[in-house]
């Protein structure tokens, strides 16, 4: 009996398929964009043995050499994509450590939903890994080297994993873009990935309409986006007071969302409590009620903006806060028309600015 | 003269191939008859074979038949100062008898006055003349033997049947030495040393109380090895000493040399790899457990005691826990935890998540252990059976050399080996760190006899971590808590206090609460007196706060 156990134990446990991580081409970015005639291409960037030497002796990797090579495929789906590169590396890929994923926003929305569905069934891939969205050739982004020397992914990881080291927090893994594709009354948005110059520029999201981009916002727009989604960590903001140009940095807030119903819909309503610290004020302008002036004054140029970009994403049928995905799950017979309840809301955006600190006046 | 008995006895070897000789015969038959006349002697004087006649003719044959060809058996006649017609036969071992009181007791028989003169009958007179210490009348001849051979001298005297047994042996024994297995840095350095005599008065040195009772019993039917089980009266459960007494009168062995040939008898479960049993050659720390409320065994010829029931946490604790404050105790043992898990986990972790698992390893890490396994020829299983092997080499080579030697081999084989190794490309360099690492965890374990059993533990967990990764170590980890928690032994579970849980027994476990915390003995050795230290009954006259309410208002 023990034997007959041991033997099943030996033959199902899955060992013979064992290899060991040498044997394995780790993949840490994938790529993903429409190739013609309806065909995916995937592309799979793998570090090179010569970084990874680098790595295990703590030294930079030589600039003389790539620290990572390109395996790319193209294929009705993603799947016979990875076959073909498979065909094309000597190791395993291996998608266990794959820490990106940039999908070309030319991707159709059906294709877009394949490529999800198929991220989603991976077995080893992790359901963390980074998603972004890049209107610039696919393969062109998985071989950029950044100047900081550090692998791409690498890059990519330290900058997303950050949450107040960036202006604003944009990081997206693949379990939000399912959660918010499949949340009725929410819609999915991604950070845009742009090589940019030596390194990679991410200040803009991507909102995404049933798998289609409708809308990239300025960096200005993605800012205010982050007011409503709490992502925003140390944006600045200049103001006026008196005439005199003032800025109030740190700027961040805690945001509740909730609709008020009325007569024929809804009302959508935003309550940001803001708060920042005022980096100087003009001499002799130092007073508590200046302050409480300029507090006004950032409260009414906030609610303006917010209520701009609420406005312009009703019109174009995308509301990534989420709004009334609360309000929908507690009537569930309004899902129907949840796009044109959405559309038609009245918008409220309550602002109340607090100066916490004063530079180096007070 | 003694014969040398490999010049009659032909060896087994050559009986196989040879016929004996005749001269053989001869001396065989020779021998046979004198032992034959020598035990119908007896038979003829006492009707019993086994007693003594009371002739020093036939109990010398007896004793030459028996042991003559022994080089060391001295046979010496002697006249007694007060009674010098009655022949008198002295026998002893030579080397186990003290020549000073041997040659003092010669001088104490050879002189005094008349056999009429002194009180009483001629026994009480004898007895009268032998010095002070241990003496006493046997008439058996298998006690008799069985003395001699301890090193008890024997007198015999023409027409008393019976033997005198003079206690004035000096067993060869080295001193009292330091616990070299067991070293400790504050506290009591002594050891026990291979004379079951002075282990148990380095017992009794330490309890000065007449509860402290020693029983000896005599185990192997070649050896004759004497065997003693100290208890406490009042503190140790009855059902327990009486379980271990029935249990050492129930081995039969032919000989017995260690303690640890003992210790499969007293539990039920001899072919389990973890010990169930304490050895120790430290004083104090047989006197701890004997306070509280545990049975201890020691052996003749062997410097290693053993106490009984004993729980997994006996043998992650130390006499330096009890002598440190208890917050340094505490963190010693926190320590050695640390070090089991470091040494039974980390290389089946490393085996799990760089072969199986290592979508579960953060990325700078599979990148640099992927980077350091650039050009390894074999799989993480195989590195680490390499270089266990060489750590097991090192150390067993190191156990036979002399201590100065030893240093040096660990030393020059773990730089010399660890470095080649690298450089030859056969495992890499984050494996050595591993090894290390591993080696010394499992070496944090006190007691010697776990640590093996961990080492064993370590494979079967590298062979589960090799086949199914980490899950191999989960399940390999269940079944090995499983296995420990059926474990008991005279009725103590294994893992008590944490399986069974027993709060009230947490204070001196992986943690160690300050001593006067510590009022109670463990009760999974279910003590008579589960209190160790009472309240003062009498006000402290140094406590004003005592007095309070008692002076005038």
């Amino acid at each position: 009996m023990a034997v007959v156990l041991l033997g099943v134990f030996l033959l199902l446990g899955g060992c013979w398929d064992n290899r060991s991580i040498e044997h394995r081409a780790i993949v840490l970015m994938i790529g993903i964009e429409p190739a013609q005639d309806g065909l995916i291409s995937v592309y799979f960037q793998v570090p090179t043995s010569q970084a990874l030497s680098s790595l295990s002796v703590s030294s930079s990797p030589s600039s003389a050499s790539p620290a990572t090579y390109v395996v790319g495929g193209v294929g009705k789906t993603v799947a016979q994509a990875m076959t073909q590169a498979q065909a094309k590396s000597s190791g395993d890929l291996y998608l266990g450590q794959v820490q990106e994923i940039v999908l070309s926003s030319q991707l159709p929305a059906a294709q877009f939903e394949d490529v999800l569905d198929f991220l989603a069934r991976i077995g080893p891939m992790d359901k963390t890994s980074y998603v972004a969205v890049s209107p610039d050739p696919i393969q062109h982004i998985t071989q950029h080297q950044p100047q900081e020397g550090l692998l791409p992914a690498l890059y990519l990881t330290s900058f997303f994993s950050c949450r107040h080291c960036q202006e604003v927090y944009l990081a997206r893994t693949v379990w939000d873009a399912e959660q918010h594709l499949q949340t009725p009354g929410m819609s999915m948005w991604l950070p845009v990935l742009r090589d940019h110059e030596a390194n990679f520029r991410i200040d803009q999201a991507a909102l995404y309409r049933q798998g289609q981009p409708v809308m990239t916002l300025t960096p200005e727009q993605t800012v205010y986006l982050g007011y409503l989604l709490n992502a925003t960590a140390k944006a600045s903001l200049p103001f006026t007071l008196h005439g005199a140009p003032v800025s109030v940095r740190a700027l961040r807030s805690r945001t509740a969302t909730h609709v008020v119903p009325e007569a024929g819909g809804v009302r959508l309503v935003a309550d940001l409590k803001v708060q920042g610290i005022l980096d100087t004020l003009p001499p002799g302008e130092a007073t508590i009620a200046n302050l409480r002036a300029l507090e006004i004054e950032v409260s009414r140029g906030i609610a303006a903006q917010e209520l701009t970009l609420i406005r312009s994403m009703q019109r174009q049928g995308v509301d990534p806060v989420g709004f009334l995905a609360p309000y929908l799950w507690q009537h569930q017979s309004l899902m129907p028309q949840a796009n044109e309840l959405y559309r038609n809301a009245g918008v409220e955006v309550r602002v109340h600015t607090r100066i916490i600190e004063v530079g180096d006046v007070l | 003269m003694p014969r040398s008995r490999a010049a009659n006895v032909p060896s087994a070897a050559n009986s196989r191939t040879t016929h004996p000789s005749p001269r053989d015969v001869e001396g065989n038959a020779s021998r046979l008859d004198e032992r034959l006349n020598a035990y119908l002697a007896d038979l003829v004087a006492q009707g019993d074979l086994g007693r003594v006649s009371g002739s020093v003719e036939t109990a010398e044959g007896r004793i030459r038949s028996l042991l003559g060809s022994a080089p060391d058996l001295v046979l010496r006649r002697i006249r007694l100062g007060f009674a010098p017609g009655r022949p008198t036969l002295l026998v002893y071992i030579d080397g186990m008898t003290d020549p000073d009181m041997l040659g003092a007791t010669i001088a104490r028989l050879l002189d005094g006055g008349q056999e009429s003169s002194l009180p009483g009958d001629f026994a009480s007179a004898l007895q009268a003349q032998l010095p002070l210490g241990e003496v006493e009348r046997e008439d058996r001849w298998r006690q008799l033997f069985t003395q001699l051979l301890s090193g008890t001298t024997l007198l015999f005297v023409e027409g008393v049947p019976a033997a005198w047994m003079l206690d004035i042996s000096k067993l060869p024994a080295r001193g009292v030495g330091r616990p070299l297995s067991e070293p400790s840095i504050k506290g009591p350095q002594e050891a026990f040393n291979e004379v079951l005599v002075t282990n148990l008065a380095q017992i009794r040195h330490r309890i000065h109380d007449p509860r402290l009772e020693f029983e000896t019993f005599r185990i192997g039917s070649y050896t004759r090895t004497t065997v003693a089980l100290a208890h406490v009266q009042g503190l140790t459960n009855p059902d327990l000493v009486l379980a271990v007494q029935h249990r050492l009168e129930a081995i039969d062995r032919d000989y017995v040399q260690y303690a640890s040939e003992i210790s499969p008898y007293l539990h039920q479960h001899p072919r389990t790899m973890f010990p169930l049993i304490r050895s120790t050659e430290r004083v104090d720390w047989i006197v701890r457990d004997l306070m509280n409320g545990k049975v201890a065994v020691l052996v003749d010829g062997d410097p290693f005691a053993f106490t009984l029931p004993v729980g997994m946490l006996d043998f992650f604790q130390t006499t330096q826990d009890y002598i440190f404050s208890a917050w340094e105790a505490s963190l010693v043992r926190l320590v050695r935890l640390v070090g089991v898990f470091v040494g039974l986990y980390l290389m089946p972790l490393y085996i799990a998540l760089f072969s199986v698992n290592p979508d579960l390893v953060p990325t700078k890490f599979v990148l640099t252990v992927a980077g350091a396994r650039q050009h390894i020829p074999f799989p993480p299983v195989m590195e680490v059976a390499v270089m266990w092997i060489i750590i097991e080499l090192l150390r067993e080579a190191a156990n036979r050399l002399p201590q100065p030697l030893a240093t040096t081999l660990g030393t020059v084989g773990a730089v010399v080996v660890g470095t080649a190794i690298v450089k030859a490309g056969i495992v890499d360099p984050i494996m050595i760190v591993l090894v290390t690492l591993s080696a010394i965890g499992l070496y944090t374990i006190p007691a010697y006899e776990m640590g093996a059993a961990f080492r064993w533990m370590f494979w079967i967990m590298v062979i589960g971590a090799s086949v199914v990764g980490v899950y191999g170590i989960i399940l390999v980890s269940v079944g090995l808590v499983g296995y420990m928690s059926a474990l008991e032994t005279f009725g103590v579970p294994y893992l008590a206090p944490f399986a069974p849980l027993l709060p009230q027994e947490l204070g001196d476990s992986v943690l160690r609460m300050p001593l006067p915390w510590l009022r109670r003995r463990p009760v999974t050795n279910h003590p008579l007196d589960r209190q160790k230290s009472r309240p003062p009954e009498t006000p402290d006259p140094v406590n004003l706060r005592d007095l309070q309410g008692q002076g005038p208002s």
